[in-house]
């Protein structure tokens, strides 16, 4: 039982953990650590495989200097000994020999091989590098007994080699010649002996070669073979930690590229990836959100239209349904022609507002007595508004350098905008007045259960929700507008908290 | 004991060239009409006037009240035996209704024909 809680505990744990890499190491870390396993697989493969290569190079060296050297003079010393051997041999018979061999040479150089072999070639008792390194591998093999067949062949080649020595320093004469023949013959057969340990010394060794070599080959295989395997688990991981997050983020933007359905793409990390998709996130809900405004604003902007309209058309219904009502004409055109220029006024609004929204306001400044369009406005704004009067302080003969067509609309919805954000039965008040270097004109909003803060929102483009669920719905299209007419102007228009009266716009135009 | 008559339009909306037209429309098919400009004085006149009120007709943006609230208190003061009709130059005029539990809509601007019969309805 505690080991099943144990067990599960692991689990969890292992999960936590694994999710934690998986979501906390950031993409680029990933893939530094795939690139420099990779690397460090490579760099290990190309030591290897040097290693190896080296090896090999210092095998082959050695197979050549101690073991088919050492083997080829042997053979040299052996084919000395046999003419030694032969002279005698035909001395003996009382035959001279057709080429005289010179004794003291001959020993000389045997006994020169013999101290070569010693220096060089030795295994059993040299100092070498080769012959240490070959006395451990034949130690390790168990391979002892050669060891001692070459002591005793080098010992035995010493002492024929000093009888023979003995012979020729001794008076010749001494000597029978068939003692010679079999001292020399001793000579031979204590270097054969030699040989044939040099011969198995070299099998041997080249089976250690061969061994090593094949070693070296499985070494490199295995790291190969491990490192690749490792390679592509890690990339599997790489792979799996980055590729479905990324899927889904790409079917999220396809569904609300093609549907225009705006999901939620819910990534808890902190890489990368869900850096990308919170951005996605944010940017996908400002498209929806600018949508809606656009759809809200067209929705306003077609009922805006359309009260106008349901006059016009009522209006015009009504005498043609019922021409006998006379008395009904004077007053049904009238209303027929101001809201006809009521509904002109909207489409240019409407049309000015798309204008500026994509940079195209068209702006022809000209001397203009703002003092007088001020007033004419007023008149013009006064039938439209239902219950709400004007009161209006403007002084005479402001003049300034501005464009009447774009700030008559300005100025209209202003008007129209201050009306419908008042409390009822409030007056709205407006001063025109000039300083130093500005005009300025200012229309009182008071008692609006709005603040100057949920006003000025009714400046962003397409932004009308809070105008019409507050006070109506009238004047919400040409709010955004007026402060681009204001701005190409060098003006300013804003909208400021005025105490104990609610809040006021506030035009500045340079004069 | 005198039956009470119920002959009377309450138009309430806030533009004034509507109700007008719709005043002299009822007029010339006799039908007296009632006039709010606003949702309170809405409430106001159907308090006073109720007795003699057959049919509401309701704008639906209107300053002063939200919508939502305003339909709720004309519906809820008119009970059962007032029809309350949604006025709405609004797209969807058939959503809004049911939006604002409105039994029937009219659409601005209106269907000359439709408008004429609603107010002549009994």
């Amino acid at each position: 039982m505690a080991s099943e809680v144990q067990f599960f505990r692991y689990r969890s744990i292992r999960k936590a953990v694994l999710l934690e890499v998986k979501h906390q190491i950031s993409v680029g870390h990933r893939l530094i650590l795939l690139v420099a396993f990779q690397t460090a697989i490579a760099a290990l493969l190309v030591f290897t495989a040097l290693s190896a290569i080296s090896a090999v190079a210092v095998d082959a060296r050695y197979m050549y200097q101690f073991q088919f050297l050492g083997v080829g003079e042997i053979g040299k010393a052996m084919e000395v000994a046999a003419q030694l051997q032969s002279f005698f041999a035909t001395e003996s018979f009382g035959v001279h020999s057709r080429t005289p061999v010179s004794i003291p040479n001959v020993v000389s150089q045997l006994e020169a091989f013999y101290k070569r072999y010693r220096a060089e070639w030795e295994t059993a008792k040299g100092n070498t590098p080769d012959a240490i390194r070959f006395r451990k591998d034949l130690l390790g093999a168990g391979e002892t007994g050669f060891l001692e067949k070459e002591s005793k062949a080098l010992m035995d080649l010493e002492e024929s080699i000093q009888t023979l020595k003995a012979d020729e320093e001794g008076s010749s004469a001494d000597k029978p010649v068939q003692t010679r023949w079999s001292n020399a013959r001793k000579v031979r057969e204590n270097l054969a002996t030699l040989y044939d340990v040099n011969v198995a010394y070299a099998r041997l060794a080249n089976e250690h070669v061969t061994s090593r070599t094949r070693s070296a080959r499985n070494r490199l295989f295995t790291i190969g073979i491990l490192g690749t395997a490792l390679t592509l688990f890690l990339g599997v991981f790489v792979h799996r930690a980055i590729a479905p997050r990324i899927r889904r983020l790409v079917t999220k933007v396809n569904r609300f590229r093609e549907f225009g359905v705006n999901e939620q793409i819910v990534e808890t990390g902190k890489d990368e990836i869900t850096v990308l998709a919170h951005a996605l996130d944010s940017g996908f809900a400002a498209i929806a959100a600018r949508e809606r405004e656009r759809e809200e604003f067209l929705a306003v902007a077609a009922h805006e239209l359309k009260t106008p309209v349901t006059s016009i058309q009522g209006y015009a219904s009504l005498l043609i349904s019922h021409p006998e009502q006379t008395s009904l004409v004077p007053r049904a055109l009238e209303i027929i022609h101001r809201q006809s220029w009521r509904l002109s006024r909207l489409v240019e609004d409407l049309f000015l507002a798309m204008r500026a929204r994509a940079s195209q306001l068209r702006f022809q400044p000209e001397p203009l007595d703002l003092s007088g369009l001020v007033q004419r406005l007023l008149l013009e704004v006064s039938p439209l508004i239902s219950h709400e009067a004007f009161l209006a302080r403007v002084k005479p003969s402001v003049k300034i350098l501005g464009d009447e067509a774009l700030l008559d609309h300005a100025l209209w919805s202003l008007f129209i905008c201050a009306s419908a954000l008042s409390a009822r039965n409030q007056p709205v008040r407006v001063v025109l007045d000039s300083a130093a270097a500005f005009a300025t004109v200012s229309i009182d909003v008071q008692g609006s259960e709005n603040s100057a803060q949920q006003i000025e929102e009714l400046f962003t483009p397409f932004r009308s929700v809070q105008y019409e669920s507050g006070s109506g719905i009238r004047a919400a299209v040409g709010l955004y507008l007026c402060r681009e007419i204001v701005r190409v102007h060098n003006g300013r228009l804003r909208v400021r908290d005025v105490s104990n009266k609610g809040a006021e716009f506030l035009m500045e135009l340079p004069l | 004991m005198t039956a009470i008559l119920r002959n009377t339009i309450l138009v309430i909306d806030d533009d004034p060239d509507c109700r007008g037209m719709i005043e002299a429309l009822a007029q010339i098919r006799s039908v007296p009409v009632l006039q709010a400009p606003d949702c309170r004085e809405g409430l106001r006149v159907l308090e006073r006037e109720h007795w003699r009120i057959k049919i509401i007709l309701l704008d639906y943006f209107m300053p002063g009240m939200e919508p939502a609230q305003c339909a709720a208190s004309i519906v809820a003061r008119a009970g059962t035996a007032i029809p309350v009709v949604l006025m709405t130059a609004a797209v969807d005029a058939t959503a809004r209704a049911a939006e604002l539990n409105v039994g029937r809509c009219l659409s601005k601007p209106f269907d000359f024909a439709a408008l004429e019969t609603l107010l002549t309805e009994t």
